[in-house]
């Protein structure tokens, strides 16, 4: 090739990116399983991969359950950070999708967590979802209690709900639906997604929340951690500690069982249950109990007068009193 | 060691030209047929083996509409990157599914390439018919109510989404009428329609990732 050919090449491949120089193209990368991309070149939401696993169970933490990279691709999850933020206008979403296989019978567990740059009402509602669908939705949640600011589930395996900028889908694939499904223990996956979305470091909930405080001996306990669930306290077992109760953890593959006992009497619960066992017998729960980074959450007052403890609540405020 | 597959025609539309991904699957799933119908059943029937019906829920596809904001029947566009990445792959309702199907077929060279709904989009806010007992992908045997279904159709129906009947019978190249008496026990408002004004396409294909997919329902 002489010289005139090389420098027709060179200018080529010069003319070829020159429009490409000073423009940011869109990432994909791969992580132990997770697949994650992000498209903000021109937008962004500010959600980083951190702020979007925050909103989800972490791989091991739904017993039971494992993460098991999908055989043709490689992936348990999905992490989109910006979609659509390769253009100035239009909805801006950063999501995050998980897949658990049940380590007994090899159901299929899924939870996605959607996050918008505003109001997710103003893009996706139930109204959106009542036709151009094999199956048709049904407004409400199992249990009939409102989770999020509007809800609705199919058969008895998916549950979706939408919160300040946040919409939520839940749902499990069994080979025996009929017989095996139970709405329940995925409603109690997407109260844990609930409490996740009101923890979020990143404001994703348009009201404000009034904090709640736990007074303990007039001291302050889980600042922070404490919050109202469509009306009933939630909290972390580990707050309840200062009231001289004692935890003992059994944490497996397939089961995460808490045992507080306190003065003779005693409570034992179990993560996604909606029933504690106490000296007493069983109690149907208020809220479901669910794991949030390392711990079980569960409801505050049910929990506590189980084990003795007296609660006084004044607006935001909460006492426990021993007796 | 992975084998070439060598079909007697080039990819078809909208696997032309065939994507890699789709190829690799395609290849291992027709392994060892060499004829066009043998490839097509092959291919319906390990999608079968493989996939995981959703319960009839949005999935990797959108509709178009026009500029009054009304459905258009004879348009959707498939997401097929973001399906191919589900960590439940393949994972879909009927919709995709079929499309998938079409890419399938297509991307091996074998001209069967068209999707078809019972129903038009607008008559799908209500359930249409119940289905005789039929057994989706992944799932044991039930019997559905559905507002509509989707499935592969140029001359005769291929649907990667179910078995009929107690026995489990592939719909690998059935004629329609004898594929809709299989499927429907009984129509519960509007019967099945032709098509048009039932949709009737070959599916768009989009590349792009589940973040960048629009909200349900629109593609546009």
């Amino acid at each position: 090739m002489n010289g005139w050919g090389v420098l027709a090449i060179a200018a080529f491949v010069a003319g070829m990116l020159a429009p490409m120089a000073g423009q940011s193209r869109p990432r994909e990368w791969r992580v132990n399983g997770m697949l994650i991309s992000d498209n903000g070149t021109v937008r962004s939401l500010g959600l980083t991969v951190e702020d979007m696993e925050a909103l989800t169970y972490g791989i091991d933490e739904i017993p039971g359950y494992e993460c098991r990279p999908n055989p043709y691709n490689g992936n348990h999850t999905i992490i989109g950070l910006n979609g659509n933020g390769d253009k100035p206008t239009g909805w801006l979403r950063s999501l995050i999708l998980r897949g658990w296989t049940n380590l007994a019978t090899g159901a299929l567990l899924r939870v996605e967590v959607r996050v918008y740059d505003k109001a997710a009402g103003e893009y996706e509602s139930y109204e959106n979802y009542r036709w151009g669908s094999q199956v048709l939705p049904k407004l409400g949640s199992f249990s009939g209690l409102p989770i999020g600011e509007e809800c609705f589930h199919y058969g008895k395996t998916r549950l979706w709900f939408r919160e300040g900028r946040v919409v939520t889908e839940v749902a499990l694939l069994l080979r025996r639906e009929a017989e095996l499904a139970d709405g329940l223990f995925m409603e109690a996956l997407a109260w844990g997604i609930e409490y996740r979305i009101r923890q979020h470091p990143k404001k994703l909930v348009g009201m404000a929340q009034r904090p709640v405080t736990l007074l303990v001996a007039n001291k302050p306990v889980g600042q922070g951690k404490i919050i109202s669930l469509a009306g009933v306290t939630v909290a972390p077992f580990s707050a309840l500690e200062p009231t001289k109760i004692s935890l003992e953890t059994k944490r497996t593959k397939t089961d995460w069982t808490v045992t507080a006992s306190r003065n003779g009497r005693w409570v034992k619960i179990k993560a996604f249950s909606w029933e504690m066992e106490t000296d007493k017998g069983k109690v149907k729960l208020e809220r479901p109990v669910f794991p949030y980074k390392g711990e079980l959450i569960v409801p505050l007052r049910q929990v506590a007068e189980a084990l003795g403890i007296s609660v006084q609540q004044k607006g935001q405020t909460i006492a426990l009193l021993p007796k | 060691m992975e084998k070439l597959q060598i079909y007697s025609d080039e990819p078809k539309a909208p696997m032309n030209p065939a994507w890699v991904s789709v190829l690799r699957i395609s290849c291992q799933w027709a392994r060892g047929e060499s004829m066009a119908e043998g490839a097509a059943i092959a291919l319906t029937q390990r999608l079968w083996e493989n996939g995981h019906y959703n319960g009839g829920n949005p999935g990797y596809t959108r509709y178009f509409r026009d500029a009054n904001g009304l459905p258009i029947d004879d348009r959707e566009r498939f997401y097929l990157k973001a399906f191919l990445e589900d960590p439940w792959f393949p994972y879909g309702q009927c919709n995709d599914f079929a499309d998938f199907l079409v890419c399938l077929i297509t991307s091996v060279g074998v001209p069967i390439d068209k999707a078809r709904r019972t129903h038009q989009l607008l008559l799908t806010d209500d359930t249409n018919f119940q289905t005789n007992w039929i057994t989706p992908a992944g799932q044991a045997p039930t019997k559905a109510e559905w507002t509509y279904h989707q499935f592969v159709f140029t001359d005769h129906v291929w649907d990667g989404c179910l078995t009929l009947g107690e026995y489990g019978n592939f719909v690998i190249g059935m004629n329609f009428d004898g594929y809709k008496s299989g499927l429907v026990e009984a129509i519960l408002r509007y019967d099945w329609q032709s098509a048009p004004p039932a949709g009737w396409f070959v599916p768009e294909v989009s590349a792009i990732s589940a973040d960048q997919m629009p909200p349900w329902p629109w593609a546009n």
